[in-house]
């Protein structure tokens, strides 16, 4: 599903990746650890293309990603969910109005907007809030609200850059939970952490890396 | 399809009540923008009035008719001439009307008494045609059929000449200055809207991370950047209207104060605001939304 081919990617901070290589099988959960600095989170803007691929090359279902011209690169990116540490939920819209733009960007009818996003408000436990704004719920609700936005179009993949970085460890597992059922329905997801205590209990596949490089 | 379309009109109007204050900066800046040029535009035709009224209100073809003849024959040769001429009106001057014209101290006026014969009778005649071309047509005319009958014509050719130039300049003036204004009235929306767009970079960087088409990001900006232009333009034409309906009535005859009554209608000014001000959206948010590029 994802290959990583000798891929470096090189930032201002000196931080980044070198010449990593790792292969991701279809609907597998795979954790990300290392340190902070290490390089996670450069891996999860890899596979979303939001960063400059240096060198080597990043395939995902086949296609080699790095080579993907705009309009290409918008349709992969529509494939995937994507979760924050920092949420980044618009803070003028609506719950509603936050979970529905993928589907929008899509192309989603109206009635099915309106269909899928209650479900999966259901799902997160939070259909009683979708008239209000994120900026009135905690922490922990606007991560599942995140969630919530990452599921609704029901991606191949979900990247998730430590989204239990600002929560405490019950709002934690509830996020985890809730992303092991994804994967339970087929979806890959990778998520990025350096909180182990958090996941050890429930590790199946990881892949560790520290300054930019593979631990072996 | 139809969906997307629906979403980049939705997201064009929703953006009224998300950024009331940028929407409403926006709208006022076109809106300054759109008086100004109007202002521009009342310019060129107040400067249009003013040669065509100088043209008509101030310029006769004056023919004086030679002095052998008495007050009814010269009338009569006047009505033949202005069967060639084919003036707006004319006024014919007798010998006695065009003696009281003369300021003439009181002992020449004695002298003279009423032996007013030598003098010629006046035709004065109203003509619209401006161009000196065709006025030197109708003149070289009137000498051909009526060269012993008239004793003298007389035309401001060069005095129409020269304020034909002035004229010109003054309205290539305005019209430079309606450019640079129009120029900068696009700069300075556009200005605006790059601010609109930074202050939603967050919101736009998010869209992208979930696929957002480029259309799907710019669209709603340049339709929002239209309706702000609606906006203004609904604004100043309010203010124009208004003007308009102000009683400023002239006393004076004066063809300069008459010229600066406009001949354009306010509904044109209106339609042209209603098209300057969704252009001027158009043009602002469509390189507003060019300058600020936002790539992930």
């Amino acid at each position: 599903m994802i290959e990583f081919h000798k891929v470096t990617v090189r930032r201002q901070n000196k931080k980044g990746i070198n010449g990593i290589s790792f292969n991701i099988k279809k609907g597998r959960f795979v954790y990300l650890m290392g340190p902070t600095g290490a390089g996670k989170s450069t891996i999860i803007k890899s596979i979303l293309r939001s960063v400059h691929i240096n060198e080597g090359k990043i395939l995902v279902s086949g296609n080699d990603i790095s080579k993907f011209k705009k309009n290409e690169l918008a349709k992969y990116r529509r494939d995937i969910g994507m979760i924050f540490q920092d949420f980044k939920l618009i803070n003028d819209r609506s719950v509603f109005e936050n979970i529905a733009l993928p589907l929008y960007l899509l192309g989603t009818s109206k009635d099915i907007v309106e269909q899928k996003v209650n479900n999966v408000l259901s799902k997160v436990g939070l259909i009683n809030k979708k008239s209000v704004f994120p900026f009135e719920l905690s922490g922990g609700e606007q991560q599942k609200i995140c969630v919530a936005r990452a599921i609704v179009k029901k991606p191949s993949i979900i990247l998730a850059d430590e989204p239990t970085g600002n929560l405490d460890p019950s709002a934690s597992d509830d996020i985890i939970d809730l992303l092991e059922n994804e994967s339970n329905n087929g979806t890959t997801i990778i998520m990025a952490t350096h909180n182990y205590p958090l996941i050890e209990n429930r590790i199946k596949y990881f892949i560790e890396i520290n300054d930019g490089k593979l631990v072996v | 399809m139809i969906e997307k379309i629906k979403f980049i009109m939705n997201e064009s109007i929703k953006s009224f009540s998300r950024y009331p204050l940028q929407s409403i900066i926006s709208s006022l800046t076109i809106t300054m923008c759109l008086l100004i040029l109007t202002f521009i535009i009342y310019l060129s035709n107040v400067s249009n009035n003013l040669l065509d009224n100088f043209k008509s209100k101030e310029l006769f073809i004056n023919v004086y008719i030679d002095n052998k003849n008495n007050d009814f024959e010269s009338k009569e040769i006047c009505e033949e001439i202005d069967e060639i001429i084919k003036s707006d009106s004319f006024q014919f001057l007798s010998k006695n009307k065009v003696y009281k014209t003369m300021n003439i101290s009181k002992s020449i006026d004695e002298l003279i008494g009423n032996d007013i014969n030598f003098l010629p009778c006046l035709c004065k005649y109203d003509i619209s045609v401006g161009d000196t071309d065709i006025i030197d047509k109708i003149i070289n005319s009137v000498k051909l059929n009526h060269d012993s009958d008239i004793s003298k014509i007389v035309y401001p050719k060069s005095y129409l000449n020269k304020f034909e130039k002035f004229i010109s300049i003054i309205y290539s003036f305005i019209f430079l200055l309606g450019i640079i204004i129009l120029v900068v009235s696009i700069f300075n929306t556009s200005n605006v809207i790059k601010l609109n767009i930074n202050s939603r970079k967050e919101v736009l960087k998010t869209m992208i991370l979930h696929g957002a088409d480029d259309y799907l990001i710019k669209l709603p900006y340049l339709i929002e950047g239209m309706f702000h232009g609606l906006i203004a333009s609904l604004i100043s034409s309010s203010i124009i209207l208004f003007i308009f309906n102000l009683d400023m009535s002239f006393d004076s005859n004066h063809f300069v104060t008459n010229s600066f009554v406009s001949t354009l209608e306010a509904k044109s000014y209106v339609l042209l605001n209603l098209i300057l001000g969704i252009l001027l959206g158009y043009l602002g948010s469509n390189l507003g939304v060019n300058k600020n590029k936002i790539e992930l």
